[in-house]
């Protein structure tokens, strides 16, 4: 009986390095599951961010062409993308120098204090034209995981594309307003 | 004598059963997992192709449709002939065709004498034609070196796409949400001057990998992608037909009359 651990121990593995082998092979194939898994997650991320800024440009087309003529007087244009068929996709677009409504899910953050000073800051603010006019537009999607789940885009449109002249300066005479400062782009 | 026995024995005789069948055991487990494990990676390519490809070649299409358009040209350009859009419909799709003059560089070089030259002004277009193989179609885009008498003609064609399901372009002559749209502009050569805005669609039918298992974070089950773009014309390139600047070679003076003060208008 004496020689038997002694041969065992020159012909094979011990049961501790078999089993920690084991652990480290399993570990192995856990970690690539996992980045198969995360790769997918990534990919439908990049997806979302792709058709984001998809169909955020087409929402500054549809600014940019006087779409939403009556929603710009509010400085504020909300909706989703259902008509593209993609009614988990939301947009809010901002002109000038207004800022997006918070998260919904930011418990510090009063909303309807927000609104009021908003509309009392407005009435007494006089919008000064200046020759271009800022937009804004945030396209929101239902998060992967725990990534960012937003694409903010902005474009400059000349001020009287955004705000026709007829309405602001039809009293003084019906020529239209020279285009100025957007030859020099 | 008690000894020796088993122990020759047991070096005649090599593995037991139980030896054997453990072996088979982890030797089956270990295929097993290898097999699911390349599954696994065979799936999540086929799904993480099914997913990105939506977004592949149809944004990258409207990309270039949309950096042409912006940069259309009209400059020193006669103004019946700085963009044509023809409705046209082959094998029961739409598949409109759009032609202007751009200043994109040219893609594609073209042989000049020994040289090969790219140039800064290019006529630019957008075909389709039926897909010999199947029912799609097949984006073109035209290129023609420099401007000639026919800018809506000729050049050379680019391969873009060829499971395109529908391509119309309407044409808006005004701004807001009331204007009508007119599916042709140009299409005789008596229209003039520009409209303000193009909406490009844009159809694609995409090829699924095998893996065809639904992810709920992304509806990759949609094969057929619609693309749709809203191009303002910038507005100084409106407020430039009106005031055309004409090019007019300065009248030089020999440099010894350069005395005279108004001789040279700038």
């Amino acid at each position: 009986m004496r020689p038997a651990p002694s041969s065992a121990g020159a012909r094979g593995f011990t049961l501790a390095e078999v089993a920690v082998t084991i652990a480290v092979v399993g570990l192995a194939l856990v970690w690539m599951l996992q980045a198969l898994n995360a790769a997918k997650l990534t990919a439908a991320h990049t997806r979302n961010l792709k058709l984001a800024r998809e169909l955020a440009l087409l929402t500054l087309g549809q600014i940019e062409s006087g779409l939403y003529s009556e929603e710009i007087e509010d400085d504020r244009i909300e909706g989703t993308y259902a008509e593209e068929g993609y009614p988990e996709f939301g947009f809010e677009a901002v002109i000038g120098d207004e800022n997006f409504r918070p998260a919904e899910d930011d418990p510090a953050f009063d909303n309807w204090l927000d609104e009021r000073q908003r509309e009392e800051s407005e009435q007494d603010e006089v919008e000064v034209e200046q020759p271009y006019e800022k937009v804004q537009v945030r396209v929101t999607f239902p998060p992967v995981v725990d990534l960012q789940s937003e694409l903010v885009l902005e474009r400059w449109f000349p001020w009287e594309q955004l705000h026709p002249p007829e309405e602001a300066e039809q009293g003084t005479d019906g020529t239209p307003t020279p285009p100025q400062g957007s030859g020099g782009t | 004598m008690r000894c020796a026995l088993p122990l020759r024995r047991a070096a005649r005789a090599g593995f037991s059963l139980v030896e054997v069948l453990v072996t088979l055991l982890i030797v089956g487990a270990i295929m097993v997992a290898i097999t699911q494990i390349l599954e696994a990676a065979r799936i999540s390519r086929d799904t993480i192709h099914n997913i990105q490809e939506t977004q592949l070649a149809g944004p990258a299409i409207m990309d270039l449709i949309e950096r042409d358009l912006r940069a259309l040209v009209l400059y020193d350009r006669p103004s019946n002939e700085l963009l044509r859009v023809v409705d046209r419909v082959a094998v029961g799709l739409d598949a409109d065709s759009l032609d202007f003059v751009a200043t994109t560089d040219s893609v594609v070089p073209t042989e000049i004498g020994y040289r090969w030259v790219r140039c800064d002004v290019n006529e630019v277009g957008y075909r389709l034609r039926p897909s010999p193989d199947d029912d799609f179609l097949e984006l073109y885009r035209r290129e023609g070196f420099g401007v000639d008498e026919e800018p809506f003609e000729g050049g050379a064609f680019t391969f873009l796409h060829d499971r395109v399901k529908h391509f119309d372009i309407k044409v808006f002559t005004e701004d807001g949400p009331d204007a009508d749209p007119l599916d042709a502009w140009n299409e005789v050569g008596e229209e003039e001057g520009l409209p303000l805005r193009l909406q490009i669609e844009l159809t694609l039918e995409l090829a699924p990998r095998i893996a065809r298992e639904q992810l709920v974070i992304a509806p990759i089950d949609k094969r057929t992608v619609v693309y749709r773009r809203i191009v303002r014309l910038p507005q100084h390139l409106i407020d430039s037909l009106e005031l055309t600047p004409v090019p007019v070679v300065p009248l030089l003076t020999p440099p010894d009359q350069v005395a005279g003060p108004d001789s040279s208008g700038g």
